[in-house]
């Protein structure tokens, strides 16, 4: 669906990603997460054609045509709706300029929006969530998410992750999520890629990724040659977290392996910085 | 079948749907073992212990993948293991339905009773308990339950 050949982006003389390669096969739900300040919404913006290449190039899949950004929804934490239009306007504006015959209300039905209301006066969930279901009723084949979902509570975030699991039963979408709430994700991404210094560090599908990282709980430090990325300090114990992990490992190591989900192997690796 | 008044009072006639059976089917996110074989195991125990029998009709791939809030894709792919090892069968336009009865499971129900086995061993092992201890506390429990006659034979006349 998305493939990206030898790019270059920065912003001003900093570079950000010199000579990046990424491809993401069509149907697939893939996170992309990283520390701060390391590109990853840049990748999004760059993917959604926000932001132009300076070198190389992002072509998608010959399905999304002559015209790809119709078929991106791209959910940023910039909304770009208009402030001073009422609801229902924006919505059917919204469905003209896309072409789309109706307006899929399933989310905001849940929100108490009152479709006279205009934009501006909407609360931070509200606008987000017409914001989301703006861009499902386009029925994208690639959908990017970006923050934005964070400023949801947890009910309206369930009600939006119902939404993506919906869609991508009704229909082959890829989706890239960035800088989401791990948990709300867990069992709907089946890819992990972390960046940093503008290349991919780690890049694995989920099941395997928690076949490989694990933690184990010590209070007189490791067997030598056991790999770790990751270790907390405590007052008679401490917690290292093991990648990568095989069986020749597991043998080396005599007390309990705890397996982890999501979060805690993405903090891990952040935690650490990768290693 | 049923008579329904429908509120204009003509009669119509309505082919009742026989209710699904609900499901338990719990995800651990920490564990190692895959989502999708998490969910493949559950199916199965479902079917094995009986709760699900020959004929019933399973959850649609939407309707599960909602339900559990997992990846559509991940539904696919477990229906799709559970058809090749022969445990549903889809028909189409009408959805996924139990096709293995007890018995052609059998196999698959020696090696999960196995794998309880060797779970269950071990752990009274490390706690101090001797093989006559086991043995003489399985047997007194056994006999307490109503069920366990029928499984053995089934699982004898399998071999």
């Amino acid at each position: 669906m998305i493939t990206i050949d030898h790019l270059h982006f920065g912003y001003g003389r900093k570079p950000i990603f010199a000579d990046f390669n990424f491809k993401v096969p069509t149907g697939q739900v893939c996170l992309v997460t990283g520390i701060n300040g390391v590109g990853k919404s840049t990748l999004l913006k760059l993917i959604a054609g926000v932001l132009r290449p300076e070198k190389g190039t992002i072509a998608y899949d010959p399905s999304l045509g002559q015209e790809p950004r119709r078929k991106i929804g791209f959910i940023s934490d910039r909304l770009s709706i208009y402030e001073s239009m009422r609801v229902d306007r924006l919505i059917d504006l919204h469905l003209s300029v896309f072409g789309v015959g109706e307006f899929d209300d399933a989310l905001i039905r849940h929100t108490r929006i009152n479709s006279r209301e205009r934009v501006k006066n909407l609360s931070v969930g509200q606008r987000t969530i017409l914001h989301l279901s703006l861009i499902l009723s386009t029925r994208p084949q690639l959908l990017l998410v970006d923050e934005v979902i964070h400023d949801l509570d947890a009910y309206l975030r369930k009600l939006f992750i119902d939404e993506v699991i919906r869609h991508l039963d009704e229909r082959p979408m890829t989706v890239v999520f960035v800088n989401v709430n791990f948990h709300d994700i867990e069992n709907l991404v089946e890819r992990v890629v972390l960046l940093k210094n503008g290349t991919i560090a780690v890049d694995e599908p989920i099941e395997v990724l928690k076949d490989r990282v694990k933690r184990v709980i010590s209070g007189n430090g490791l067997p030598e040659g056991v790999p770790y990325i990751y270790r907390i300090v405590r007052e008679n114990l401490s917690e290292y977290f093991i990648y990568p992990f095989t069986d020749e490992i597991r043998r080396l190591l005599p007390g309990p392996i705890d397996d982890l989900n999501l979060t805690d192997i993405v903090t891990a690796f952040i935690g650490g910085e990768y290693a | 079948m049923m008579l329904t008044f429908a509120h204009h009072c003509t009669i119509i006639m309505v082919q009742m749907k026989k209710p699904l059976k609900p499901l338990s089917i719990q995800i651990d996110a920490k564990s190692a073992v895959p989502v999708y074989e998490q969910v493949k195991q559950a199916i199965k125990w479902s079917i094995l212990s009986g709760h699900l029998e020959k004929g019933d009709q399973l959850p649609s791939l939407r309707e599960l993948a909602a339900m559990l809030r997992i990846n559509p894709n991940t539904i696919v792919k477990v229906y799709f293991h559970l058809e090749v090892e022969g445990f549903i069968e889809a028909q189409a336009g009408s959805g996924f339905f139990v096709k293995a009865d007890r018995k052609a499971a059998v196999p698959e129900a020696r090696r999960l009773f196995e794998q309880l086995t060797e779970e269950y061993l071990a752990r009274a092992v490390a706690l101090g308990f001797t093989p006559e201890d086991i043995t003489a506390h399985l047997q007194k429990k056994a006999a307490a339950e109503p069920d366990s006659q029928q499984l053995q034979e089934e699982a004898h006349d399998h071999h």
